[in-house]
């Protein structure tokens, strides 16, 4: 069954204004229980837009959205039961730390969920756990942290209310190399443990192919695509078209399709790419 | 001639006490010439001491012992820090921080207003420069309105008013789409071609560094491995131990030799990567 789901929905800013402007246009998507979703798309092509409506922080304009079968907004004072169950972490959610030691805001998630001490306390351990944060760091401010562990403290914070579904708006925009590998890695490790359902909205299709096991492309305000990921990395041509670019190997193998050998597709990661052409290469040493 | 002379420059941050109180080395001699008209690019990992560097260029820092010379002047002579904030102007990751108007043209306006200079040439600096990053059709707009890539153009254009000789760029692009990140890297590259500003680049992403004539790579402070990018990248497995990445198509080559394929190093794009396989897949006889 679908965790989500929703149905024609459609959302504009400033309304009745001479700023409105059209944010999401006819959206109907169903999101399985356990699935992996990347969302991409150029800036002001609504996926931020769209993610805030699953969690019930905007209200559609008209459509609906269901959780589990339900109509989130039949009961709009409920609404924020919706927000335990679909946890969402923001564009650089180290801006919204505020408490005294990185303990605390962890826990204030699961606190305003009315847990008992003990639940709370196991639910921050691990949490911090999962995004790799050391037990010393946690009595700290998190002011004295670094950016990439700011980053991680604001993101246990969401995966310590266990929600359902989890979804991260750009959760490595900014960090280096080595820090994008760290979260995205912890990232896949949380979904694999819990089997909780996770959705990544990045620019980088080098982060959605490492992870992601559908994509769902946004362009002004619609779905383009929404298949498994190869399928949509195999439309270069098309993403190309709006402003959105395979990674570097994927267009190498196009090239060297193009020129009329047989290497075949669906090739996004390094890893792929060499063990697709180890054996072509090789069959030419042997012979 | 070089317009950035780094001597032999060390730099401390000093500590709290209760943090042992040892003053914390965040630059480690560093001797570096930057010539003028130089496109260079500085990677390295959070940490490793690029911004640090990067803030000596315009005496934004002082070094703790060595010195720093822009075009022949100490940054540690007070009287000649303005001169060098013209000559060397500096844009920032975060759009929104360096923006101080509530008109595009008005921001722009900002700098060579402190500097004096007459409100008629005011004017046609901020119109050129506006011009020169592709933004003049904004000039009466609200900067909070742009997009990011617009907003870093815009100030671009604020230090291109002052008449610099060199920018220097703390990861640009950090924040920006592909799309704002391609408007503002084609600006800067444009800069450097056509005008001979000097650039110094500070950036996470391989592909940008690949623009630049000289790639340098820092490491606790130091300079690790410097030259030009196919030398810079050919070296893949240092660059991963200090936790950089290289660019895909490098990457592959290098995973392929390290399998017995023989491929050249220094293959830096997806075309020549692919020109390269073509050539192999050739003689293996593969769908031909």
């Amino acid at each position: 069954m679908s965790v989500i789901e929703t149905r024609n929905l459609n959302y504009t800013y400033s309304p009745g204004t001479p700023f409105r402007r059209d944010a999401i246009k006819d959206i109907s998507i169903k999101i399985d229980n356990g699935d992996f979703i990347g969302i991409i798309g150029h800036t002001g092509s609504g996926k931020s837009t769209l993610v805030q409506h699953l969690n019930g922080l905007l209200r559609p304009a008209s459509g609906q959205v269901f959780l589990n079968g339900k109509d989130i907004w039949e009961h709009p004072k409920k609404i924020r039961e919706v927000r335990f169950q679909v946890g969402l972490v923001f564009q650089y959610p180290e801006h919204q730390l505020f408490e005294e030691t990185s303990y605390k805001d962890i826990a204030f998630g699961p606190s305003n969920m009315g847990l008992d001490a003990d639940e709370i306390d196991a639910r921050v351990r691990r949490a911090a756990k999962f995004v790799g944060l050391r037990e010393e760091l946690l009595q700290k401010s998190p002011f004295e942290l670094s950016g990439g562990e700011k980053r991680r403290v604001a993101i246990a914070g969401v995966m310590a209310m266990q929600p359902q579904v989890l979804i991260l708006d750009e959760p490595t925009a900014g960090l280096d190399p080595k820090g994008r590998d760290t979260i995205l890695g912890q990232i896949k490790e949380y979904q694999q443990e819990n089997g909780s359902t996770v959705i990544v909205v990045s620019h980088s299709m080098e982060d959605i192919a490492r992870c992601a096991k559908k994509v769902l492309v946004m362009n002004r305000g619609r779905i383009e695509m929404f298949d498994q990921t190869p399928a949509v990395f195999s439309r270069a041509d098309e993403l190309g078209a709006i402003g959105l670019s395979v990674p570097a190997v994927t267009r190498i193998f196009m090239i060297l399709r193009a020129r009329g050998y047989d290497v075949g597709d669906n090739v996004y990661t390094v890893e792929q790419a060499r063990d697709r052409l180890l054996p072509l290469l090789k069959k030419g040493g042997d012979a | 001639m070089n317009i950035i002379s780094a001597n032999d420059v060390r730099f401390y941050y000093e500590t709290e006490e209760e943090a042992g109180g040892r003053p914390l080395l965040v630059l480690d001699d560093i001797r570096l010439d930057i010539e003028r008209g130089e496109f260079v690019a500085l990677l390295g990992h959070n940490g490793s001491g690029k911004s640090t560097l990067a803030k000596h260029f315009n005496a934004m820092l002082l070094p703790s012992g060595g010195r720093v010379l822009v075009s022949g002047m100490d940054t540690k002579d007070e009287k000649l820090r303005y001169e060098i904030r013209r000559m060397v102007g500096m844009v920032l990751q975060n759009p929104d921080n360096q923006l101080v108007s509530t008109i595009v043209e008005e921001d722009v306006a900002f700098g060579p207003e402190n500097l004096g200079v007459s409100p008629k040439e005011i004017r046609r600096r901020v119109d050129e420069a506006l011009k020169t990053v592709g933004m003049l059709e904004y000039s009466d707009h609200a900067p909070h309105k742009l997009s990011g890539g617009q907003k870093q153009r815009v100030a671009i254009a604020g230090i291109l008013a002052m008449r610099p000789d060199c920018i220097v760029l703390d990861e640009p692009t950090a924040m920006l789409d592909p799309q704002g990140r391609k408007e503002v890297l084609e600006t800067v590259f444009r800069l450097n071609k056509e005008q001979g500003i000097t650039v110094v680049l500070i950036t996470h992403y391989m592909e940008e560094a690949v623009l630049a004539d000289r790639v340098l790579v820092m490491e606790e402070g130091r300079i690790l491995i410097q030259g030009t990018p196919r030398e810079v990248f050919s070296r893949v497995d240092e660059l991963r131990g200090v936790e950089l990445d290289v660019p895909q198509p490098t990457e592959l080559c290098h995973e392929l030799r390290m399998q017995g394929v023989p491929l050249p190093e220094g293959i830096l794009t997806a075309e020549e990567c692919a020109q390269a396989l073509s050539m192999f897949l050739e003689a293996a006889h593969v769908g031909h």
